[in-house]
């Protein structure tokens, strides 16, 4: 006997029928942040509802005929466009980075957990991220910026491979201006470091020199009532989180964004699985004291 | 056909020539029934026309990496216990097309296939035992959790729209079975107990001059179902004889697993030499996920045609034993055995139970039985339980079969 | 701001943080209020290391010249960093040089000085060594991170 059954297909679809079916985003906009980095900028050619976001969570992408990725939010345009900054790696985001304007991709989502933004109003914050680790955290500044009397001080601290691997570069400059508008709130402090510096652009480098780590224990003034979020390589992270913890920062108000393989994105394939938590549906976004004792098992 | 309606929680006794016309109201009712089936030299889970195609007067004989067919004495249907497939082939079946994209320009639009309200065609199990209705509700729980609505994952014809489920109770158990340990059988309990909701409760009694079945209604269209069936109410004696066979059963039961803290414990024993142990036989083949009724991880695997114009995107079963399952660029996260293996049973035993609020074992044995070097997951756990010190003595007492 | 004394700014110096007056004023006797233009070397490398500097204000990195690049930053330090340890191990000579890539602001602490009051009194001595050690161990683990290269693309 034969089960499998032949497949009628309908031409309408409603993608909220099944998680699995992304909505067509046509890309509106790129601009090149890195030599092997883009940022996409996509609008729904579906004329559906736009997408709402939250600071930290992802949409997974999906190219024609090439697979489907995780990727990050690293800004919700005012339009409802979408942007994510995406790192030619892969076969999927090096299609990704390849799309022209015009040309149409997959996008599910937004998934997972985000940064606890509203939570921390009335905190200090510090901002920590490590190479491409500064994309999900994006949204997370702007809405800093957007609510900056909402937050004590606010710091940012960005590492990067050298200079020109910096992302949002052209954007750091505008962070470091917004003033507060009320209070009595210093400005926001934007400060890069790179890992090493070429000798070509050694005279046009002005920021530091060192591990994103060093620029903490001078950040901020009241690290008790302060909060951190960390983007970057897991080892950075782990070694953030312990230093912040010396400059005393509560565990539970340290908030890291975690990468493990996510394929499904709703909690149901396996593949991301964290112990007792799916990374897509969990997280990416945890508080440091729920993932405390996974981060150093190794293998897990 | 007598339509003497049947109700509800009352026990019947039904000739076991009768059993046919469980089949045949059945297929009048519009299912299409499947159950165990003999197939190579094992029993699977496959289309039934009726009782004749089920594997009458067979048993079998397993062990740890160790499965058999054996000749019964009797022409019982059900004398045999657990084959290599449950029912999650059909349920969440091994491969699935999720859509169709087709290229149009620049851009490109997604069919996906026809979701309907209910197929045409129904499902009927028929033989499902007791740790099965377990699993089935176990792999439902997943979905819920996951917040998906089930038939995303079924296919077109939406079969997994609760299929008819008809119980039977074991009245043998494997060398491999478990159950008891995990409170998941061997008694049909009733609807709900702890597996899925069911339709009807089959227990035989293959004696050779009055062999018969006990038939009980566990819900509504079971009821109509049954009420189809010839059959008397049963005596007090035989009503008692069910309780008796599952006690029976549950009493020769060999293996157990213990289990008092599950969190805790693999929570203290992630970095057990144990775990190097299990790894120095385990072939991270996969032949435990795929025979597990509840392991559930999938892969969705994209594929195009020629032109590339036409890309399908399929979901298919998947294992936490793949090097590539934890493939994060550049690498795999899990890349020893020895992780994988820890990644599977801790998650079986351990995290399931935060993650679903129940373990993700049933207690069917299947993962012993199949695994090609015989891995045993309930010794594994003792093993497991002692300290590195007691274990590292204790190693040499695995057997390789 | 006008009336800080050496003492003030070696105590409010994160390195010498609560190190306690007594300790304060005795490290403080070994210790001038300084200033380096942009460009100026607080240290060449192969010269005798004579100084513990405590950058207040400003940046200056650590460096080392080779031929046909000239000066190869390291690292970069600043406001309430410390820089300088040679002065403690023999054979006393700098290893790096110290620029400062702008205007700083330093208090520097004489290293033979220094050495000899720890010297002199151990338990000021071990307090030293104990910061000195904590800033080295600070200063290797982000080398070794940096040594990681995390941010490289490593999955080819």
């Amino acid at each position: 006997m034969s089960l499998g059954l032949p497949i009628n297909v309908q031409k309408q679809v409603d993608p909220r029928q099944n998680s699995f079916v992304p909505r067509v985003f046509t890309v509106t906009g790129k601009t090149r942040e890195t030599a092997d980095t883009v940022t996409i900028k996509a609008h729904s050619g579906d004329g559906g509802v736009q997408l709402e976001a939250r600071p930290g969570q992802f949409n997974m992408l999906y190219v024609h005929g090439i697979g489907e990725i995780p990727v990050s939010l690293s800004a919700v345009g005012s339009d409802g466009s979408l942007l994510h900054t995406v790192r030619r790696v892969g076969p999927v985001s090096k299609a990704l980075g390849n799309l022209r304007i015009g040309e149409s991709f997959g996008v599910r989502g937004p998934y997972g957990t985000h940064w606890p933004l509203e939570s921390l109003h009335g905190r200090s914050v510090i901002v920590l991220a490590g190479g491409l680790g500064l994309a999900p955290l994006r949204p997370a500044i702007h809405h800093l910026l957007k609510f900056r009397d909402a937050f004590g001080e606010v710091g940012i601290y960005c590492g990067a491979r050298s200079p020109a691997d910096r992302i949002f570069a052209s954007e750091f400059s505008r962070w470091q201006r917004e003033k507060p508008h009320a209070t009595g709130a210093k400005s926001i402090q934007v400060r890069v470091t790179v890992d090493r510096v070429p000798d070509q652009a050694k005279a046009a480098w002005h920021g530091e020199i060192g591990v994103v780590t060093s620029l903490l224990p001078r950040s901020i003034s009241d690290p008790v009532n302060a909060a951190a979020m960390i983007c970057g390589p897991e080892v950075m992270m782990r070694h953030a989180v312990q230093d912040l913890l010396q400059l005393g920062i509560a565990k539970e108000h340290i908030y890291l964004s975690l990468e493990r393989n996510m394929k499904c994105a709703v909690g149901l394939c396996g593949h991301c699985q964290l112990s007792r938590y799916f990374v897509c549906r969990d997280g990416p976004v945890f508080s440091f004291d729920a993932v405390e004792h996974l981060l150093t098992v190794k293998e897990l | 056909m007598a339509t003497l309606s049947a109700d509800i929680g009352v026990t019947y006794r039904m000739r076991a020539g009768d059993l046919g016309a469980l089949f045949s109201t059945l297929h009048a009712a519009n299912f299409l029934t499947i159950g165990p089936r003999l197939s190579g030299e094992a029993i699977i889970l496959e289309e039934l026309n009726g009782p004749e195609d089920l594997p009458v007067g067979w048993g079998d004989e397993q062990e740890a990496g160790r499965y058999r067919l054996r000749r019964r004495a009797d022409q019982a249907f059900f004398g045999y216990n657990l084959g290599p497939e449950s029912w999650k082939k059909f349920l969440t079946p091994q491969r699935q097309l999720l859509w169709r994209a087709r290229r149009q320009g620049a851009t490109f639009t997604i069919e996906q296939p026809e979701r309907l309200g209910g197929g045409p065609q129904q499902l009927a199990f028929i033989g499902v035992r007791a740790c099965e209705l377990a699993a089935i509700r176990v792999q439902e729980r997943v979905r819920e959790v996951s917040g998906q609505p089930a038939n995303d994952l079924i296919d077109a014809k939406c079969r997994v729209a609760t299929p008819f489920l008809v119980g039977v109770t074991c009245a043998q158990s494997a060398a491999t079975c478990f159950c008891t340990s995990m409170g998941t059988g061997p008694a049909l309990g009733p609807p709900g107990s702890s597996g899925v909701g069911y339709d009807l409760a089959l227990t035989e009694f293959p004696s050779e001059d009055d062999h018969h079945f006990t038939i009980e209604a566990r819900s509504e269209r079971g009821a109509d179902i049954a009420s189809h069936i010839p059959r008397q109410l049963a005596t007090e004696e035989e009503c008692d004889a069910v309780r008796q066979q599952s006690d029976t059963t549950a009493a020769l039961m060999r293996r157990h697993l213990k289990l008092d803290k599950p969190a805790q414990l693999f929570q203290d024993s992630l970095e057990h030499p144990h775990w190097d142990e299990v790894a120095s036989r385990c072939l991270s083949c996969a032949n435990c996920t795929l025979v597990c009724p509840t392991c559930f991880c999938t892969n969705i695997e994209d594929t195009s045609d020629l032109s590339g114009d036409v890309a399908e995107r399929w979901l298919r079963w998947d294992s936490c034993f793949h090097l590539d399952f934890s493939y994060l660029h550049g690498g795999s996260v899990r890349q020893t055995t020895r992780s994988r293996y820890r990644q599977w049973l801790t998650h079986k035993l351990g995290t399931w139970h935060e993650q679903f609020g129940s373990s993700g074992c049933v207690g069917c044995g299947r993962c012993i039985a199949w695994c090609p070097v015989g891995i045993d997951l309930t010794v594994e756990l003792e093993a497991l339980t002692l300290s590195p010190e007691v274990t590292g003595v204790q190693t040499g007492k695995y057997e390789h079969p | 701001m006008t009336t800080q004394t050496i003492e003030d700014l070696i105590a409010s110096h994160p390195f010498f943080i609560a190190l306690g007056a007594e300790f304060t004023r005795f490290v403080a006797g070994c210790a001038k209020n300084r200033y380096a233009e942009k460009g100026e070397y607080l240290a060449h490398e192969g010269d005798e290391a004579a100084a513990l500097f405590l950058v207040r204000r400003g940046k200056v990195s650590i460096e080392t010249n080779i031929p046909g690049r000239g000066g190869v930053m390291v690292e970069t330090l600043g406001a309430g960093d410390m820089s300088g340890w040679s002065w403690l191990f023999p054979p006393h000579k700098w290893t790096f040089d110290i620029k400062a890539l702008e205007g700083t602001s330093f208090v520097e602490l004489n290293g033979k000085c220094l050495r000899e009051k720890c010297e002199g009194d151990p338990r000021l001595g071990y307090e030293v060594a104990k910061r000195l050690a904590g800033m080295m161990v600070d200063r290797l683990r982000s080398t070794r991170l940096r040594l990681l290269d995390l941010y490289g693309d490593h999955s080819a």
